[in-house]
């Protein structure tokens, strides 16, 4: 009697363990894909907009976020009638606008901050990684947020190295921790916790977003609207613009 | 079968009963607040040589700091592993790989333990453990110049007892395994060791016979000596051709890395006139003695490196209690500029220019730039060791304690601008301890330095009184500790305790002694040999002063009950303040004899309940011991569960619930929730594994203060939700803690422009917050947070805290912005951007997850310390609340001036009639005139701008925002004025929305749309 108690706890104890001991950093990001909603419903996305709000500093601004395939991006954040561009690349160059900061004219990046920002691909790292050259590393389990998640390296082909969180239950990144990589700040880590994800035609987005520096939180952006390759938007959109 | 899932079920339910309470503690964050104005003991330096503005700094217990620009700033990048940093080493050839051994060579009474080593191959952004766990000091890592994959460690060992992974250690598969290359036995580790860069197969080892004890240390022996490999560690030869006969000690060694036939030695040995400085010019063949100078001898077990200039094989730095420089090959010393803390252990000389010289000290780290003349301390270093922390009850409060070799300090738990190294006061100097603010005299601190050297010191007039107790004729001298026991009386605030072997009670603040107890010690005579401590160097400083009483606690709850601790293993309990002792150690099921009773919590809510915790590491026993009784000592549980690392320093009870216990031992703060059932880490905001010697509360806020030895102090601003979380909470999905009131509190000015270099520590976040505690952490679907008033009315939505466990969401205390015309002026953005407060109040928070919603509320109140009365507050918030409506009435005209005067002109266009064209261009033309009126569109946001009643406006708001008591006669007299000017805009407005509905009108004959003002409502929602 007391043998079979002992092999059913045993068969859940073991259960638990053997889920763990196999665990893979490839089964990880095979895992994220399906949740996601699958590697080939994201490859179709060449363009996404996004709009929504950021929280900076007790206040709440207007925000829209603009990308499109291989690496373009524009921040819009829109302060009483004033609009902010934290961050913009066309393609070939990285530019911001922020009247706040002095710059009330579109500035050009720095060719090294350029460079950075070009290496935010549209496309999820994660997608084909091999193929890329991208390499992913599980590193262990670690406590985030409160929830479970394992510890995942992505060393990408430019050898950065991002680290995500994935939850241990249901696959998707609860966290993602950066480094800056130029200027004074260099070697800081961003920690960028994700949540709310919604199931968006089919495909599950992440639509808010917590960035922390030593714990602080330095702003949090929840989008409100999503739009997959949205007509008329075009790389014009992302173009430093002309006086 | 059903019988047996019965049984299983059953089985389940029991553990779920037996489960202790573990739950995430989320949000609650500890802060770090330094200070770093006195630093702490920093054990190894070293930077890169192909980038030297990128340094490490390996702090005795406070992990590795990391520096991209010679020191400007520092980033923490080991907080993860063991703090105690032994050697780091930079891979020269790929920089990025960093090696750090942990366990701090530098062995005195109060060091850590090291597990082993570590590498980072991305310069400190991930580590993985590479083995020798059970070393416990790296004393010396070495990478192969041409082969990253081959290393060599040097392990110290086991401070205090034997062991066998010890001596010189090498790996050539990059940590996978290591071969250990030289052994001696087990009481001997390998201490130093360097290598030939030109000839990487040479390398010189010293090896080291030594131990500690709780009450003695020993350094040398027949294993210690000086040894050479010229093959790699396959085989090794003992240099001793020039080098002191008998037995040696400590030895330190360098080869010059310029020139393979110099190598220097310093030496501890067992003849006196063979202590010194020992040069060899043949590569270690032979050896010539250079120096015996006092920082060449100084202590050999806290100081023996020697680093020689890299371009420079006639300069070398040793470390001593003063650091000291030879320009002539060892044949004389100077010290280096004498503001500089003491007690020297590292140096690094950059290679590419070798007048920048970096330092590691007792009291932090220095930079150079002469050649080690002059030195500059790295004033954003907060690895300072605190034993001890105590508090007092001002507002903001005070945090109180002493620390290794850099004296007795208090400071302030919030400062405006952030806790900076200049708010801190020194009250002692000399190794600092426990320090206690007086109860009631806010101007009275006791503090002390080592060996029992109590003062009294007085705020008003920074002068310090000793108040030692001294022996009286007749009676044996008094044994105090190094760190003695000073304790206030929980029940009289002017009742004084202080320990030697006997227990003493002052009613005149240390004016004079009641001696209390008899020997409350061993007195065993065999652990009483300071003054013959430290083996071939005598190192008479009290550090192992012994049979003597550690810890003094009286009850609360009844001040006839008094506990004595040893640091031999007694136990000491008085009923009647003293008349008769009874030793209950021995009532302490398992427990082995002789160990370190490092603190005694007796309860606050019951007499016969009491915790101690006993630290048995220096008698080789690194397990935690606390044991809780609740009859007076004659019984003992074990709080001690598998959660639990490291040996125990402290355990401190809540003030409120007894359930809530903390716990500080060598690797960590532990909080347990169910009266020591289970304990759980506490690491957000502090690192895993700091040394957490002493926590405080202070009653009045919650706060939970953090003595950690490396890291400064730490405070948990409000763990008053921890007491909040019974099992019920913490299976509900969502359940709110109860709300405190929120306070309006404005900033203050703080000093700007000190460049890089200064260390900030983190001010409470003292606005208003939500906390509620949630089992899962919000992943999937929305979830929003709405903030309303107390008549329903939406005033804002907030980013929700998503965590599982505690999530504590800042409410914000100012409205929205308001609506506003465009400008370009930034003295107006600004008044846009700052708009007024929430007036004091209760609000609603709701929060929706999913399809469930959760409210709460809760009130906001004026400062309580505000200086400004009611009436005062409100007329600045009516004044500010006008000035936004105004600022909005402004916006809405300014946008249906510009709907009126763009649609118009675009009707006119459409419009053939010659008469009413004239009129529509007329009514465009007007429009577009006023609203340009209004605004100042001009400017450059900085220094060519002009201002318009817009400007005026928002210009004015800013100026009243930022006071929180009445507006002066001049700002309300504007307010006045603007609002005429305001509403004379308005009046023309409506004259112009009179002459639209006469255009519709027409437009509306013509066949063309109409022009449609929108509503203010309308406009708001825009």
């Amino acid at each position: 009697m007391k043998n079979v108690l002992f092999l059913v706890v045993f068969f859940f104890v073991s259960i638990a363990n053997t889920f763990s001991q196999e665990m893979t950093a490839e089964k990880v990001v095979a895992q994220y894909l399906e949740s996601i909603g699958g590697a080939e419903k994201w490859k179709a996305v060449k363009s996404i907009r996004l709009t929504g709000k950021t929280n900076v500093q007790g206040m709440q601004l207007p925000t829209s976020v603009i990308s499109m395939h291989p690496n373009l991006t524009k921040v819009e954040i829109d302060v009483q009638g004033n609009k902010i561009v934290p961050q913009a690349y066309d393609g070939e160059t990285g530019w911001s606008l922020n009247p706040f900061a002095g710059a009330t004219e579109p500035t050009k990046s720095t060719a090294e901050e350029s460079a950075e920002i070009a290496k935010q691909n549209f496309e999820d790292d994660f997608i084909d990684y091999a193929t890329k050259g991208h390499k992913v590393e599980l590193l262990g389990s670690k406590e985030i947020d409160g929830a479970t998640t394992y510890e995942v390296k992505l060393t990408k082909n430019t050898g950065d190295e991002i680290f995500y969180y994935f939850d241990t239950e249901n696959f998707v990144p609860v966290m993602r921790k950066d480094f800056i990589n130029v200027g004074p700040a260099k070697g800081t880590a961003i920690e960028t916790y994700l949540s709310d994800y919604q199931d968006v035609q089919g495909m599950m987005m992440s639509l808010s977003m917590e960035q922390k520096i030593d714990g602080q939180t330095i702003m949090q952006m929840t989008m409100e609207k999503v739009e997959f390759n949205p007509a008329g938007l075009t790389k014009e959109a992302f173009a430093f613009p002309k006086k | 079968m059903k019988y047996l899932i019965f049984l299983f079920l059953g089985l389940l339910a029991q553990i779920a009963i037996a489960q202790p309470l573990q739950v995430s503690f989320g949000d609650l964050t500890a802060r770090s607040i330094g200070p770093a104005v006195m630093s702490g003991r920093v054990s190894d330096v070293i930077g890169v040589n192909s980038d030297p503005k990128t340094i490490y700094i390996g702090a005795a217990n406070g992990g590795v700091w990391k520096s991209i620009d010679a020191g400007a700033s520092f980033q923490s990048i080991f907080d993860d592993n063991n703090l105690s940093i032994g050697q780091i080493a930079v891979d020269q050839k790929y920089p990025d790989t960093i090696w750090v051994g942990t366990g701090e060579p530098w062995t005195r009474n109060s060091t850590s333990v090291g597990t082993g080593i570590y590498v980072s191959t991305n310069a400190g952004k991930n580590w993985q453990f590479k083995g020798l766990k059970d070393s416990e000091r790296i004393s010396g890592l070495i990478i192969h110049p041409q082969n990253s994959a081959v290393l060599y460690a040097a392990a110290q060992g086991h401070l205090w007892g034997a062991n066998e992974e010890r001596g010189l250690y090498k790996t050539t598969n990059f940590g996978k395994t290591w071969e250990r290359i030289l052994f001696v036995d087990e009481n001997t580790g390998c201490a130093d060791v360097t290598m030939d860069m030109q000839n990487p197969d040479v390398l010189y080892a010293t090896m080291w016979e030594h131990r500690r004890y709780p009450d003695f240390f020993n350094s040398g022996g027949k294993g210690s000596g000086l040894y050479k490999t010229t093959d790699g560690g396959k085989t090794w030869a003992k240099l001793t051709n020039g080098l002191p006969q008998g037995i040696l000690g400590r030895i330190g060694v360098a080869v010059a890395p310029s020139n393979s036939n110099i190598v220097y030695a310093s030496i501890e040995s067992e003849a006196k006139d063979g202590k010194g400085l020992y040069r060899s010019d043949d590569a270690g063949g032979t050896w010539k003695k250079m120096s015996g100078d006092f920082n060449t001898t100084v202590r050999p077990f806290y100081f023996s490196r020697i680093v020689v200039d890299p371009n420079n094989a006639n300069k070398i730095y040793k470390a001593g209690l003063e650091m000291v420089v030879s320009e002539d090959g060892g044949n004389s010393f100077r010290s280096i500029y004498s503001g500089v803390h003491s007690d020297m252990h590292d140096a690094w000389i950059d290679p590419t220019n070798s007048e920048r010289v970096y330092i590691g000290t007792d009291g932090g780290a220095y930079r150079s730039l002469d050649g080690g003349k002059q030195f500059e301390m790295f004033m954003n270093l907060p690895l300072s060791q605190f034993y001890h922390v105590t508090v007092d009850n001002a507002d903001p409060f005070n945090l109180y304690g002493g620390l290794q070799d850099n004296g007795s300090w208090y400071g302030p738990s919030s400062s405006a601008g952030g806790i900076e190294n200049k708010d801190w006061q020194i009250v002692n100097w000399g190794d600092g301890f426990r320090v206690y603010p007086h109860r009631t005299d806010a101007n009275i601190v006791y503090a002390e330095s080592q060996g029992g050297e109590l003062v009294r010191y007085d705020k008003r007039d920074g002068q310090r009184k000793s108040i030692k107790p001294l022996n009286g004729k007749g009676e044996p001298e008094y044994r105090f500790n190094w760190n003695s026991p000073i304790q206030l009386s929980p029940t009289h605030p002017e009742r004084l305790y202080y320990g030697a072997q006997f227990l003493f009670m002052s009613l005149d603040r240390g004016d004079s002694w009641t001696k209390i107890s008899p020997d409350l010690t061993t007195n065993d005579p065999q652990r009483q040999r300071q003054k013959k401590s430290g083996g071939l160097s005598i190192d008479n400083s009290t550090a192992e002063n012994n049979t003597t009483i550690y810890a003094i606690a009286e009850s609360a709850k009844d001040e006839q009950v008094i506990w004595v601790g040893t640091d031999d293993g007694n136990l000491q309990m008085t009923e009647n303040a003293g008349k008769s002792w009874t030793n209950v150690a021995g009532n302490i099921p398992n427990l082995p004899k002789g160990l370190w009773i490092s603190h005694i919590e007796p309860s606050k809510f019951d007499r016969n309940t009491c915790y101690v915790t006993i630290d048995g590491h220096n008698s080789g026993d690194n397990k935690p011991y606390i044991y809780k009784t609740s009859d007076l000592g004659k019984t003992w549980q074990s709080l001690v569960t598998a959660d639990l690392e490291g040996f125990a320093h402290a355990l401190v009870e809540d003030t409120q619930s007894a359930n809530l216990l903390f716990l500080g031992t060598e690797f960590g703060l532990y909080i347990s929730l169910d009266g020591g059932k289970a304990w759980k880490r506490f690491d957000k905001g502090i690192p895993a594994k700091i040394s957490v010697r002493m926590m405080a509360l202070q009653a009045r806020t919650s706060a939970l203060a953090i003595a950690t030895h490396g890291r400064g102090l730490y405070i948990i601003d409000d763990i008053s939700l921890l007491r909040e979380l019974t099992p019920a909470i913490i299976n509900e999905e969502l359940a709110f803690f109860t709300a405190k009131p929120g306070y309006i509190r404005f900033g203050q000015l703080s000093e700007p422009f000190g460049g890089a270099g200064n260390f900030y520590g983190e001010n409470p976040n003292t606005g208003p917050k939500i906390a509620y505690y949630m089992r899962k952490r919000h992943t999937f679907g929305k979830m929003t947070m709405e903030l309303y008033d107390d008549k329903g009315n939406f005033i804002k939505e907030l980013p929700a805290g998503k965590s599982a466990g505690i999530n504590i969401v800042s409410i914000p205390i100012y409205l929205p912005m308001p609506k506003s015309a465009p400008t370009k002026n930034r003295m107006a953005l600004g008044g846009t951007l700052s708009p007024p407060t929430l007036p004091e109040g209760s609000y609603t928070i709701k929060i929706t997850k999913g399809d469930k919603e959760y409210a709460t509320n809760f009130t906001l109140n004026a400062d309580p310390k505000t200086l400004y009365p009611l009436v005062e507050r409100q007329l600045s918030h009516a004044t500010q609340m006008k000035l936004y409506s105004m600022t909005e009435q402004l916006a809405y005209i300014y946008d249906g001036l510009t709907t009126m005067h763009t649609e118009v002109a675009k009707r006119n266009e459409g419009t053939k009639n010659k008469k009413w064209k004239e009129t529509l261009k007329t009514f465009a033309t007007e429009t577009e005139k006023l609203k340009s009126s209004l605004v100042s569109l001009e400017g450059d946001f900085y220094i060519d701008e002009s201002s318009n009643l817009r400007e005026e406006i928002s210009t004015l708001a800013l100026n009243v925002s930022f006071f929180p008591g009445k507006p002066s006669a001049s700002q309300l007299a504007k307010t006045e004025e603007l609002n005429e000017t305001l509403q004379e805009v308005q009046r023309q407005f409506d004259g112009f929305k009179q002459q639209l509905t006469t255009i519709n009108t027409y437009l509306q004959k013509s066949g063309l749309p109409i022009v449609e003002i929108i509503t203010f409502e309308a406009f708001k929602a825009k």
